[in-house]
């Protein structure tokens, strides 16, 4: 009987020692390329460790780890006061907010498209619908074609707070469920329109921006972004619930350490320092 | 030779052929390719269609929480403030507590609530919303229907999340079921507001009726809240506070007032009709601190003092109704008035041990009437009674987060009460024993609570 006790002892303890440390992430779209290949290179140095990343968007990610079904959450937008709310209520923390990168979030126009320059009010009047032809803002006498993301994506509310000011979208905006599927759109489309990261922006071109219809316009270059002269600069954030510990923490370090920060150059964003 | 010019003459007739062919394959390709454009274009107009549909549907949010419970306390028929009290000759209990379906629809710039209580014993309108939020500062909002009282803490934080299975007593006595009718401003700075950012307001004008009832005094009162948030996000640990006033009226139906004495209630007639001061403050503080491996803690405390007219029976805020008395100094057919100073407070501990489990502690206390205490209340021709009583509660238990959808509450509330004075006796023989002798000592009424709680 004792022996018997004993060889199952010893099997869980084989078990817990080989058992690998799994830390999910889930959250933005805009960062999902990034978050993988961060979670392979720290793999590959740490076999001990697996790295679960999914995408789905920031506010979904925010509810996962609200629900406690993820340990890092990756969103393109910071956390509202009521989502930060209810991360108190609920674990008693504030949540920790750590930005990971920087990203100008780009204008996406066809190849073809004569247009190289939009203001900010024009971007709005085109993603409010009060502007449904190129020619109103020095292009061919042709339909815009507006591209989105989904309401659950971080860059759709960053866009939505920044550009449109709060407004709705127009109701003729096709809402695709990632950037790269906006720039697949876009690349495919000589009427289109999109927004999204600046790392996804292969294939298609890049409007430069204007801060009102006086300014010049900036496109999101490497200087620009990182001087924040771009308009539409922002952060991408990695949230957890409470302060991380353990491989959590080894691992947020790595991110943020020369290496990890290679690995946000290597996609196309920017580092954080 | 003749196989020489044949074969080109072949060649070219065969290329004459295919070319013909190639023709025929042009021209069909291209109508296959119109319908095909055709088919695409009508593709897409339906679905523009069912994205306005499915866009104005995802601004529609359906959300709720059911919560059952089993109950057990320390005598039969206790009176408690634990979820009502036990029926006669009864110490344990099933119940649906509460059963909550809340719709949300959020528009553009504005935001509508409707929530209703769905119970054995009946469906009731809990919530009725219509939040306007203006554009260009997005900082201020209106909100005008039933909504929760802007004052304190613990009457904003929702059944479903609170960690004990009941709001305070002090709470629970005079403001109780949360919501009033009302027309509120609320006042909440973004981050990109400056130092104005910790701050924010919520104040309004309410019928002071509680829930869904119209107005009968003519008079409304004034509710709100200052509030604070000062985080410390290096060490993860935060601030909150807030100061509450609660200025209102009562119409006194009756033609009767009582005001506490000296030492004993005192009768003055000829009220009938005239407002009477509610008047409540509070103060209140949470502190959040995530303490590393172990888990977040929050420190809640509320401190609300104030005058609140009841009637003989029960502190509770007196509710005027239609019906109003016959002035002659009578209190024949409306309640009596009755003044009370009045105080409570509350600081309950919360730690959450990794993600899923929880430990909570609240100490309680409510005193329904300052002015008088212990052997005070009872005693002949003071005119106190119950009603006078004051309470302090000592609870204790844990929860278990299952998922993010379902959690387990246990909990165990110890109520002392205030030893009372009343006679032994109503009559002078000595024969009829005194049923309210019973508050002359603690009561046992003591309750344990467990509580599943399923949320969508």
């Amino acid at each position: 009987m004792n022996k018997a006790i004993l060889t199952g002892t010893l099997a869980m303890l084989t078990v817990a020692a080989v058992a690998k440390t799994t830390i999910t992430v889930k959250g933005s779209d805009t960062m999902v390329i990034m978050a993988q290949r961060w979670a392979e290179t720290y793999m590959t140095a740490h076999p001990d460790i697996t790295i679960q990343v999914t995408g789905g968007g920031s506010g979904t990610g925010i509810s996962a780890l609200i629900n406690g079904t993820t340990d890092i959450c990756d969103a393109s937008r910071p956390m509202k006061s009521s989502e930060r709310d209810n991360l108190k209520s609920r674990y008693s923390s504030l949540g920790v907010e750590i930005k990971s990168a920087k990203d100008g979030l780009s204008v996406y126009l066809n190849d073809q498209s004569p247009v190289d320059e939009l203001s900010l009010d024009q971007l709005k009047g085109i993603y409010t619908g009060e502007i449904k032809n190129w020619k109103d803002v020095g292009g061919p006498d042709a339909k815009i074609v507006v591209y989105g993301r989904e309401n659950n994506s971080g860059t759709y509310v960053f866009f939505r707070d920044n550009v449109l000011m709060g407004k709705d979208y127009t109701s003729t905006m096709q809402s695709l469920p990632g950037t790269a599927a906006v720039v697949n759109a876009v690349s495919k489309d000589k009427f289109g329109i999109g927004y999204g990261g600046a790392a996804y922006g292969k294939g298609i071109k890049f409007a430069k921006v204007k801060k009102d219809a006086g300014s010049p316009g900036i496109a999101p270059t490497p200087e620009t972004i990182k001087d924040g002269s771009y308009p539409l600069t922002r952060y991408l954030y990695m949230y957890t619930k409470s302060r991380p510990t353990g491989e959590l923490k080894a691992y947020i370090d790595w991110i943020l350490s020369a290496e990890g920060q290679a690995v946000v150059q290597a996609v196309g964003y920017f580092p954080v320092k | 030779m003749k196989r020489i010019l044949i074969m080109p003459a072949l060649l070219l007739a065969l290329g004459m052929a295919r070319a013909e062919d190639g023709d025929t394959s042009k021209t069909n390709l291209g109508e296959e390719l119109g319908k095909v454009k055709g088919q695409v274009e009508g593709l897409n107009e339906s679905y523009l269609e069912t994205k306005t549909t499915v866009d104005n549907l995802s601004k529609l949010k359906v959300g709720g929480y059911l919560q059952g419970q089993y109950q057990y306390t320390d005598s039969s028929g206790a009176p408690t403030k634990a979820g009502g009290n036990f029926a006669a000759n009864t110490n344990s209990r099933m119940m649906i507590r509460r059963g909550r379906l809340k719709t949300t629809y959020q528009g553009v710039n504005s935001k509508y609530v409707l929530e209703f209580e769905a119970l054995p014993t009946g469906v009731s309108l809990k919530d009725a919303e219509i939040e306007l939020d203006e554009p260009w500062l997005k900082t201020f909002s209106l909100i005008f229907g039933v909504q929760d009282r802007p004052f304190g803490y613990e009457i904003g934080y929702s059944s479903s999340s609170i960690e004990t299975p009941e709001r305070s007593r002090f709470e629970q006595a005079y403001f109780n079921g949360e919501k009033d009718l009302g027309l509120e401003l609320v006042m909440n700075p973004g981050s990109d507001m400056g130092l104005l950012q910790y701050i924010n307001l919520k104040a309004g004008a309410f019928t002071g009726m509680g829930g869904n009832v119209d107005e009968v005094d003519g008079d409304m009162d004034f509710i709100g809240r200052l509030g604070f948030k000062a985080p410390i996000t290096e060490i993860n640990m935060e601030l909150d506070g807030g100061l509450s006033l609660y200025k209102g009226s009562v119409r006194n139906n009756s033609d009767t007032t009582f005001n506490w004495g000296d030492t004993s209630f005192t009768r003055t007639l000829g009220h009938r009709l005239e407002q009477v001061d509610r008047t409540v403050y509070g103060v209140d503080a949470q502190l959040y601190y995530d303490i590393p491996v172990i888990g977040g803690t929050s420190l809640r405390f509320e401190y609300e003092w104030g005058t609140v007219p009841g009637t003989s029976g029960s502190g509770s805020p007196y509710v005027p109704t239609t019906q109003i008395g016959p002035n002659t100094g009578s209190a024949i057919g409306a309640p009596v008035l009755w003044n009370r100073n009045i105080s409570g407070w509350y600081v309950t501990w919360v730690q959450n041990l990794g993600s899923q489990l929880q430990g909570v502690v609240r100490y309680d206390v409510i005193d329904p009437n300052t002015d008088v205490s212990g052997s005070g209340i009872g005693k002949a021709g003071t005119g106190t009674g119950v009603a006078d009583v004051a309470f302090s509660t000592i609870g204790f238990g844990g929860i278990y987060h299952w998922s993010g959808n379902l959690k387990f509450v246990a909990y165990y509330d110890i109520v002392t009460n205030e030893n009372a004075n009343f006679p032994a006796f109503t009559d002078a023989a000595k024969t009829k024993a005194n049923p309210l002798a019973v508050w002359n000592s603690d009561l046992n009424d003591n309750v344990f609570t467990f509580r599943a709680q399923v949320k969508f």
